[in-house]
């Protein structure tokens, strides 16, 4: 039992935790200096470039889809049409990777809506709000990174030792670099 | 515009293809993107190998010093295997010397041309380390011809190891870097008349030989702040440490460079590159050419190479989790006899 414990627990625990990394890639910069004014004018270059982001996930999506029905009806060979109604997938969730990029966009963007409706607020509070959720956002990543230390640490340490008590030696062999990888991230998380 | 592109296309099929056509009647058929001594995914197979400049997503880069480029880690699986797959068990038995009748017949009179590629790998990479391990690659091509007095020239190769890669970027302009890779080989290399196999000296032309590798790999890239961002890399393959030499697969050391330019466009991101390096040591100076095209949009990547040894396009999907592409190459053009190869290959990876 212990044997197969290691061999699952590590898909179990990286599919748990793969959302901390699905955040949108952003330009837009919130730091201890952060103006609402500048803020603004960074939001608003980073809609557009959401916008061609967007649009290209969905064209290439579009491809993608297109591309594997027409593949998959024409190719004989079976792994050839395995990739191609895969195409299809990717395509399909690409498009909506795209339009969700394009219409919703990163968490700036959300900030930067709730604060431009709040016509109650100054340009002042607004700024101390953003400052705020720097600050928010600094103690969230140290928390993060601690609890990802941790956990690559313990998933390295699970993969070692299954790694010892495996027979087979391709599978061991790939259970140690799964290890070692892991104590890396541990490393690289901690400094 | 299309004359322009016309007149260009010929150009280049002129420098790859006059010196490989005169040399053709002294060469058994090649693959246009599989050889014995190279590793490569299907991006950098796309675009003929001219990848040492090109960022390609769907492994590790082919030059260490573009570690940089990679957004953020990632542990990931993925598996490439191209037409010819029902001779896997086939050529994995030759290799165990596990030989019998019915293997050589299975493999030496069902068609004149056998090719082979497949591997699987789990990589992990990251902006300033990367690193892979392949617990099986497996290559085959076998051409058979004379019907009346089989002439054979093949080989099978199956490697099994890992690949290191580490970088330091320097003022966001210069990349030094090193790649590690050691290798666990076994191979046959042989040409030989299909008779030969029924003498007694003909029993060991098929015996597989063992070859334990370390390469050391150093390379820079040097990146430009201009418009179309050209970027030079060179790399040093091949300087190493082996267990035993043999002289059908050597693998001297190569010197490679590699120049890219990539045009600013409003949709998406265009790169080309032109790359010097060896594939079989065999070439002369100019059949070391390769030019590559890549044209990146959202998940995906659109690639297309040409060298002296065929023409290639592939198209590549990425979108977080999972990423698959299929890649097209010939050697058509330059073969004119029937002994020419015209190979698919698939690829598919999971981010884990």
């Amino acid at each position: 039992m212990y044997n197969w414990a290691g061999k699952f627990s590590i898909f179990i625990i990286f599919f748990a935790f793969k959302c901390l990394s699905c955040a949108q890639t952003s330009e837009v910069v919130v730091d201890r200096d952060t103006q609402w004014s500048t803020f603004k004018d960074e939001v608003r270059q980073q809609i557009r470039r959401d916008k061609i982001n967007g649009v290209s996930y969905i064209i290439s999506g579009t491809i993608a889809f297109g591309g594997g029905l027409v593949g998959s009806g024409i190719s004989d060979d079976e792994i050839e049409k395995g990739i191609y109604t895969v195409f299809q997938t990717i395509g399909v969730a690409s498009a909506g990777y795209g339009l969700y990029v394009w219409s919703i966009g990163g968490i700036e963007r959300e900030l930067y809506s709730i604060l431009g409706n709040a016509h109650g607020l100054s340009d002042i509070e607004k700024t101390m709000i953003l400052r705020s959720y720097y600050r928010h956002k600094v103690q969230k990543e140290k928390k993060e990174k601690w609890i990802k230390a941790i956990t690559h640490g313990l998933i390295g340490g699970l993969n070692i030792y299954s790694a010892t008590q495996q027979k087979d030696d391709s599978i061991k062999t790939a259970l140690f670099f799964v290890g070692g990888i892991n104590m890396l991230a541990t490393i690289t998380y901690t400094f | 515009m299309q004359l322009k592109i016309t007149i260009i296309f010929s150009y280049f099929c002129i420098i790859f293809y006059v010196p490989h056509a005169a040399s053709q009647n002294l060469a058994f058929s090649s693959n246009a993107r599989t050889f014995e001594t190279q590793s490569s995914a299907l991006l950098a197979k796309s675009l003929a190998h001219a990848c040492l400049s090109i960022f390609t997503s769907d492994g590790l880069p082919c030059s260490p010093t573009l570690s940089y480029l990679n957004k953020k880690p990632e542990l990931r699986v993925q598996g490439l295997i191209s037409n010819g797959h029902s001779t896997i068990k086939n050529v994995t038995q030759l290799l165990d010397n596990n030989i019998t009748e019915s293997l050589l017949n299975d493999i030496f009179t069902t068609n004149n041309v056998i090719q082979l590629e497949t591997n699987a790998e789990l990589s992990f990479l990251s902006p300033s380390f990367n690193a892979k391990y392949t617990p099986f690659n497996l290559k085959s091509l076998a051409v058979i011809r004379n019907e009346s007095n089989p002439d054979v020239e093949m080989y099978a190769v199956q490697e099994s190891g890992f690949t290191a890669q580490g970088s330091h970027l320097f003022n966001k302009n210069l990349s030094l870097g090193a790649q590690i890779r050691l290798l666990d080989r076994k191979f046959i290399r042989q040409r030989f008349r299909l008779v030969e196999l029924g003498t007694e000296e003909g029993k060991n032309i098929l015996k597989p030989k063992k070859q334990k590798v370390t390469y050391i790999e150093p390379a820079a890239t040097y990146t430009f702040n201009t418009k179309w961002q050209p970027r030079a890399t060179i790399m040093i393959a091949n300087l190493g440490f082996y267990s035993e030499k043999y002289d059908e697969l050597e693998t001297p050391v190569d010197v490679q460079v590699g120049l890219r330019v990539s045009p600013p466009i409003k949709w998406g991101q265009l790169e080309m590159a032109l790359e010097y390096r060896s594939m079989n040591y065999n070439e002369n100076p100019l059949e070391k050419l390769h030019l590559g095209v890549l044209y990146s949009l959202g998940a995906m990547n659109l690639a297309g190479g040409i060298d002296s040894f065929g023409i290639s396009g592939g198209i590549y999907y990425s979108l977080e989790k999972i990423n698959a592409g299929i890649l097209y190459s010939t050697t058509r053009l330059i073969n004119n006899d029937d002994y020419y190869t015209q190979t698919v290959y698939v690829q598919l990876g999971w981010q884990i």
